[in-house]
């Protein structure tokens, strides 16, 4: 790995909620040269890598990252959230530096739209699917609607990312 | 059709007949090339090295899956006819029960190790068909005899596939297929806890069937404030009891027999002989002690990952080839053969049994090995490493929006099982992982020991 997670989470706000964000998030940054050397997989919420999973545990276990669970209003499903601990380093200035407005755009965004957009990127130029678009519905189904998609487009296309481009 | 019966250790008496809504094209599937096959692919691959009577086969539990999904059809039929659910599909609930049969198809031989090897032998960049894909092609083929006996009966193949390929609810008919009281996860966990001969968990099952309702559930990822609602099964409140002991069932399924150590150690061998298998095919062209016609030969060689030679693929041939290779192979790849013919386990170190209270320990342990053994992993040593949580091993961020246990609530709202109040499960702050590292040479082993000894304290 040559980024530090901890940093990254600095840069990013402080703070990064839900396991699916931090993945996706970290999964359109390397697509812009972040170079975090992770490796990743296709699975049910998209592109995801085992190893930056692997990473964050330890980072918790180290003490360098906090993790906390929360609970969703209504059904109570557990989500988690990840903190930055400590001072801010010269590794998160220069990731703000570098990613400042990527990650602020990132952040903005739900973990639904982050989940379509690293999806679509997958699709489109991973497995180089003609019809992305037919297989984003195809797999994620009730998730693209209510105008979903099309807010995950305009993400990647403020990311340089965009598969219509 | 002739009234057609099955005996089963699970559910007894298994009938098809004419008063089913799909019982004639069901029988008819399990009598196609790509079903039979099933008998020759065991559920639990290599578990019956430790639990000796799991050697139960896919073609077993498909049959019980589509047992259990007819049941699951009716309670459909029963909630709908409460109200307000809209009116029964005949045809969603055809495509959900073909579905339910055909789930499996698509396993390899030893399912879990065979992914593993063809992953790592991809690399990072390339990508890899897994069983689900497999399981849609086998039922899309147009020159399978699948998708003529689903054609002849009305029901669409690509249906059938796209019910099983769907990652997020569709509706209730899907539940049937993938949520977290679907048809293969009653039965699975049924046959395995009997077949395995553990004595852990119970399931209460005739009043889980009993108390399973339709509910609307939140699918979007629970950290956003997105409410994607979906159609899924959950259970009612009176059933909460029998739903803790089915998900404690399950869990200990996945500790005691899924994630069993040796299990897992000997999956670790099968995955290497696949992946030594492949690599003496690229270098000479040949594998020692198989015919250059052989199964495994014509899926590794280049091209060779067709749907036609996948079919071709079944424990039994594999086991074949384990046979030859001990007799007549050589080097790494008769090594590891002859290990799986007699069941010569690896050495493991289990960091979790080592430092169960110390995760720092672990962590730098686990980094010693990765630096120690960097170049060996995959060939003489091999890690194992995991997470899982209540409701399984988790291979992904989370698990399934519609794989959790949702109760319903008598006011009609749904929880997830662990936030009901007084609730006996409850969810962790972190996930419980397993890091294991297996050793196929004694000094390799003894080294990491040391190692990992000196870390305790003990040669401090």
């Amino acid at each position: 790995m040559t980024i530090e997670l901890r940093s990254l989470v600095a840069a990013a706000g402080g703070e990064i909620v839900g396991r699916i964000r931090l993945q996706k998030l970290v999964y359109l940054l390397d697509q812009l040269d972040l170079g975090s050397g992770f490796s990743y997989a296709y699975h049910h919420y998209g592109p995801y890598s085992a190893e930056l999973a692997e990473e964050v545990g330890d980072e918790v276990v180290l003490g360098r990252l906090d993790e906390e669970t929360r609970y969703r209003r209504g059904d109570g499903v557990p989500y988690v959230v990840y903190k930055s601990t400590g001072e801010e380093d010269a590794a998160a200035a220069a990731i703000r530096r570098h990613f400042g407005a990527q990650l602020g755009e990132m952040q903005s965004c739900s973990a639904t739209v982050l989940e379509l957009a690293a999806t679509i990127h997958w699709l489109a130029f991973k497995e180089e699917c003609e019809d992305w678009r037919g297989e984003l519905v195809r797999r994620k189904t009730v998730k693209t609607e209510n105008g979903r998609t099309d807010q995950a487009l305009a993400l990647l296309a403020k990311l340089g990312l965009s598969p219509t481009a | 059709m002739i009234s057609q019966r099955i005996r089963d250790p699970i559910h007894d008496v298994i009938t098809f007949d004419d008063k089913g809504l799909v019982d004639e094209v069901a029988w008819k599937l399990l009598q196609t090339r790509d079903m039979q096959r099933l008998r020759r692919v065991k559920q639990l691959g290599v578990s019956e090295f430790v639990f000796p009577g799991a050697s139960h086969t896919r073609f077993a539990h498909s049959i019980g899956v589509f047992h259990i999904a007819r049941q699951l059809v009716e309670i459909i039929r029963r909630e709908i006819g409460r109200g307000g659910l809209g009116m029964f599909d005949d045809t969603r609930a055809k495509t959900a029960l073909c579905a339910a049969m055909l789930h499996d198809i698509g396993h390899g031989p030893f399912s879990h190790a065979f992914e593993v090897a063809r992953k790592s032998l991809a690399g990072k960049e390339r990508k890899i068909d897994k069983h689900e894909a497999f399981t849609a092609f086998m039922i899309e083929d147009p020159a399978g005899e699948i998708g003529a006996v689903l054609t002849d009966a009305g029901i669409d193949p690509h249906a059938v596939a796209e019910l099983i390929r769907a990652e997020t609810p569709q509706d209730m008919y899907h539940a049937v297929v993938s949520s977290s009281f679907d048809a293969d996860r009653l039965d699975y966990l049924q046959r395995d806890r009997h077949m395995t001969g553990t004595g852990a968990g119970a399931i209460d099952i005739g009043w889980l069937m009993e108390n399973v309702r339709v509910a609307e559930i939140d699918v979007a990822a629970p950290e956003t404030d997105d409410e994607i609602m979906g159609s899924t099964f959950c259970l009612d409140i009176k059933a909460r009891d029998a739903a803790e002991d089915f998900l404690l069932a399950r869990y200990r399924l996945f500790t005691n027999v899924y994630l069993h150590k040796t299990t897992r150690g000997i999956e670790q061998l099968v995955a290497a002989f696949f992946r030594q298998i492949s690599r003496e095919i690229h270098a000479s062209g040949h594998v020692g002690g198989l015919d250059d016609r052989h199964p495994l030969v014509l899926f590794f060689s280049s091209g060779g990952e067709t749907l036609e030679n996948y079919r071709e693929l079944e424990d039994t041939v594999v086991w074949g080839a384990i046979h030859a290779v001990a007799r007549l192979g050589s080097g790494a790849l008769q090594d590891i053969a002859c290990r799986l013919r007699d069941r010569a386990r690896p050495r493991c170190i289990d960091l979790q049994r080592l430092f169960p209270d110390d995760d720092n320990h672990q962590v730098s342990v686990k980094k010693a090995f990765r630096k120690m053994f960097a170049d060996m992993f995959g060939e003489r040593v091999f890690q194992d490493v995991g997470t899982y949580s209540l409701y399984g091993e988790i291979g992904a961020d989370d698990v399934h929006a519609q794989k959790r246990l949702m109760i319903r609530l008598a006011n009609g709202q749904t929880k997830e099982i662990t936030q009901v109040r007084n609730s006996i499960i409850k969810a962790w702050d972190r996930p419980p992982s397993f890091e294991r590292y297996y050793f196929l040479d004694e000094a390799d082993y003894n080294r990491a020991r040391e190692l990992a000894d000196s870390a305790q304290g003990r040669h401090g």
